[in-house]
């Protein structure tokens, strides 16, 4: 597949705007949404011409990155660098889903890498605003805060997907039909296995006493045995969480009824 | 929510409060900002900072030293989650009203407030709004995909965007008009036990999530003269996605007891995949 420098660009400007990291007027939460495969890969899809593979690669990628979180600043893949410039890769070779999965996990943990360096050059504007702080200058702290970091990170990732792109429609495909058969056999089935990383990690975060395995082994039990969708399974867990809830509140029965009725609140 | 912001300005005549528009002003900023600065010295110091600006100009815009001194208190190290952290800045919102108003408050009790907070809000939050909601929007956003079709996507954007500013704005307009009286009810016993029913959701999703898209399937097969053994057939018929399940133990055994790093993990899942497939087994 070909692409203009117009498309290469828009991909390019397309991976700034999906990044946490990008204060555009919509919010963080706006970003995070256009950060996920499924949203990139139609988005790409667009971009090219062609929707269909662009969603289907994505629902394949995102698949992978289901249990993909951000905690304390620490990612194990880069959302943006994977929903754009990798999809975008695939796409031009010419690489079907599974190979495609692979091909994102790469870019993922390279994307991480590089988000980590703009994490660690982030430094310099926390000491910027310092500096203007301690000067009462409300407009430069302003700019350091607000400004400066945005096109930073415009320049890595703008710069990066488009270079990663317009070198990829040239070379990807040629790559990509040099690859023996074994090695693309791996790939896919890596790219199987991938999903367990985020799930792991999900495990970890929300496991905080062995006991609530059980709760993980009723999800599984619900797709696998009683071939529920995922909706019905979020559905019984909402209820188990509240049942668990109502149970531990009775043996705790001297808390204050008012500090409950705050909480309902809060919820 | 506004109804009740008007009624705390007139309830305290006499004392300076924010308008409506200010209150919406300090949250969208840290709705937009939160994660602007992202870097692991301080991480979302600067979105708390610029969450306050409206309030620091509004009592101390004549005054160079104290607005100085204000955004110094809050350029220390902040983290926390985007969408239920947002309780945090309508909490010390409020708690910077009141300071503006002449109450007697160290940046020490602010500050310990913050700290006190941000981690169980990280907490509950990252399992309410990375671990618990996002899969299950994306999970139907994939079916909804299914033969190309851009509905998935809409629907994912719409309602992850939706599902957040929502949250989000109840959570920091709840912080400022609780205030300081949220602290101890964020910090209770209950909150804890609020948490464990999160987990017990989040898990269950968790579960569903690796019974659908943890994929393993076994090859290999023993033949003889007289029958054909399918391993996979077989596993199927005792307990379906058992080694999936497996794969998720043993990652969550390395992470946890191993501390071993995420990237780590996907080199063991590589090796093992690699092992597997030259082998012939999957």
């Amino acid at each position: 597949m070909e692409i203009t420098v117009i498309q290469a660009i828009l991909i390019g400007v397309a991976c700034w705007l999906g990044s946490v990291e990008n204060p555009q007027p919509l919010g963080v939460a706006f970003s995070d949404a256009l950060s996920k495969p499924i949203v990139g890969g139609t988005i790409v899809g667009m971009i090219l011409g062609d929707i269909p593979t662009g969603v289907t690669i994505g629902a394949a990628i995102q698949a992978m990155y289901l249990g993909q979180v951000l905690i304390g600043g620490v990612a194990t893949a880069d959302m943006a660098f994977v929903s754009y410039p990798s999809i975008a890769l695939a796409m031009l070779a010419g690489a079907d889903a599974t190979v495609a999965v692979t091909l994102a996990a790469t870019v993922g943990v390279l994307g991480a890498a590089v988000f980590t360096g703009y994490e660690i050059l982030c430094s310099v504007f926390y000491q910027l605003g310092d500096k203007y702080i301690a000067e009462n200058n409300i407009q430069k702290m302003k700019m350091a805060y607000m400004v400066l970091p945005p096109i930073t990170s415009f320049v890595i990732r703008f710069g990066l997907t488009f270079t990663i792109v317009m070198l990829g429609s040239a070379y990807a495909a040629d790559l990509l039909a040099s690859i023996p058969e074994l090695v693309l056999h791996i790939a896919s089935v890596l790219g199987g296995i991938l999903p367990a990383v985020g799930i792991s990690i999900l495990v970890t975060y929300t496991l905080k006493d062995f006991k609530f395995i059980i709760y993980f082994l009723i999800g599984i039990v619900c797709i696998t045995f009683l071939g529920l969708n995922m909706v019905a399974t979020a559905v019984i867990g909402s209820c188990l969480a509240v049942m668990y809830y109502m149970f531990m509140g009775n043996q705790s029965s001297n808390q204050s009824s008012q500090s409950e009725d705050e909480e309902d609140e809060l919820l | 929510m506004s109804e009740k912001i008007d009624q705390k300005e007139e309830l305290e005549n006499g004392k300076i409060t924010l308008t409506k528009e200010e209150v919406n002003k300090s949250w969208y900023s840290w709705f937009k900002y939160c994660l602007t600065v992202f870097g692991y010295e301080r991480l979302q110091a600067p979105g708390f900072i610029l969450s306050m600006l409206p309030i620091f100009k509004k009592f101390y815009g004549n005054d160079p030293e104290k607005m100085v001194e204000r955004l110094k208190c809050h350029a220390v190290f902040y983290n926390t989650n985007p969408v239920f952290g947002a309780v945090v800045n309508g909490i010390v919102a409020s708690m910077e009203v009141e300071r503006g108003n002449g109450t007697e408050m160290t940046d020490e009790f602010i500050n310990s407030i913050k700290v006190g907070l941000m981690g169980p809000l990280a907490g509950i939050g990252d399992a309410v709004t990375q671990a618990t909601l996002p899969p299950i929007i994306l999970s139907i956003a994939i079916g909804l995909s299914s033969g190309g079709s851009a509905m998935g996507a809409a629907f994912a954007v719409i309602a992850l965007y939706a599902a957040n500013i929502i949250l989000s704005r109840l959570f920091y307009m709840q912080g400022y008009k609780s205030g300081r009286e949220a602290v101890h009810v964020l910090l209770g016993k209950q909150m804890s036990r609020i948490q464990d029913a999160m987990s017990v959701l989040g898990l269950t999703v968790v579960g569903a999530i690796t019974a659908s898209y943890v994929n393993f399937t076994i090859t290999a097969q023993y033949v003889s003269e007289y029958s054909t053994i399918n391993f996979q057939e077989i596993l199927d018929g005792i307990f379906p996605k058992l080694i999936p399940m497996c794969l998720v133990f043993l990652g969550y055994y390395l992470l946890k007891k191993k501390k071993m790093s995420a990237v780590k993990l996907i080199g063991v899942y590589l090796v093992i995949a690699i092992v597997l497939g030259v082998l012939g087994i999957v």
